[in-house]
């Protein structure tokens, strides 16, 4: 003998809607996670070209002191050429021995630049000894 | 007339669920493209951000950025050298300062998608010159 299930239309409505409303979660989670995934890759990127601004600010700060090392360079020789350096460094730059350091702040990250002046005439004048990235303090808004 | 109640019933009961589906099925519909455009949006700024990050880092350390930049497929419009990638399009401008020590040469790597920016990575190197004592 068959026996007959009993799912009448009010039944299988009710599974719709729980179906649909199923549905509507997914969709709300996957909607979220989307969001989320955009906010890390923003985050990353904004991160990325304050790097990429502070090596520009340094670069323009060292022909900045180039400029001032090659026309000592001209003028004078020896420790005088060193003197002449010293007082004519541009704004934040101090002078120790043979190394010019600076920094270059940019919100809560900071570039330590250091440079040995090397020569007097030829090319290399100036020479990379630091150039080390700093974050002075956490992110505030980390929530996501 | 006890039939005919309980068939209207019925009626009824499936043009609400009915209804309620169609609602649901709307507002889901918008809930996925909304979501899929914005995870394009975060495939195209990872994606750029990577391709901006390599370039300028070659150009950086490059001798020669133009023949690196045709080689890559760009083309140049003035200073100015324009890619379209799957998702958005780079685009390159050159800037030179001279000065009596040396050069300082900039490119500005920009991504956009459509007319909105995605990144802007500028890659600076300072050449200098020999200057005679």
């Amino acid at each position: 003998m068959k026996r007959k299930i009993a799912l009448g239309p009010g039944a299988a409505s009710l599974i719709l809607i729980v179906v649909a409303l199923s549905l509507a979660m997914m969709a709300m989670l996957t909607i979220i996670a989307a969001k989320n995934d955009y906010s890390l890759c923003f985050r990353s990127a904004s991160m990325i070209e304050k790097v990429y601004e502070l090596n520009a600010a340094s670069e323009k700060r060292l022909a900045e002191l180039d400029a001032v090392v090659a026309k000592a360079a001209k003028e004078q020789s020896g420790n005088a050429f060193l003197e002449t350096v010293g007082k004519n460094l541009p704004e934040g730059m101090t002078l120790e021995g043979d190394q010019v350091t600076w920094s270059e702040p940019l919100e809560n990250r900071t570039l330590n630049c250091a440079v040995q002046i090397t020569g007097t005439g030829d090319q290399t004048r100036l020479k990379w000894v630091t150039h080390k990235l700093t974050v002075n303090e956490p992110e505030e808004d980390w929530e996501w | 007339m006890k039939e005919g109640g309980r068939a209207n019933a019925l009626l009824v009961e499936l043009l609400i669920v009915i209804f309620f589906f169609m609602i649901a099925a709307t507002t889901l519909v918008e809930l996925f493209a909304a979501a899929k455009l914005k995870s394009m949006e975060a495939k195209a700024l990872n994606n750029s951000m990577l391709e901006g990050q390599n370039l300028a880092d070659e150009l950086y350390g490059s001798s020669d950025p133009e023949k690196l930049l045709e080689a890559r497929g760009f083309t140049q419009e003035n200073e100015t050298w324009v890619m379209d990638y799957e998702g958005y399009t780079m685009k390159i401008i050159r800037r030179e300062e001279e000065s009596e020590s040396g050069s300082l040469v900039s490119y500005d790597v920009t991504s956009y998608q459509g007319e909105k920016q995605l990144i802007s990575l500028p890659a600076t190197r300072y050449i200098p010159k020999e200057v005679s004592p």
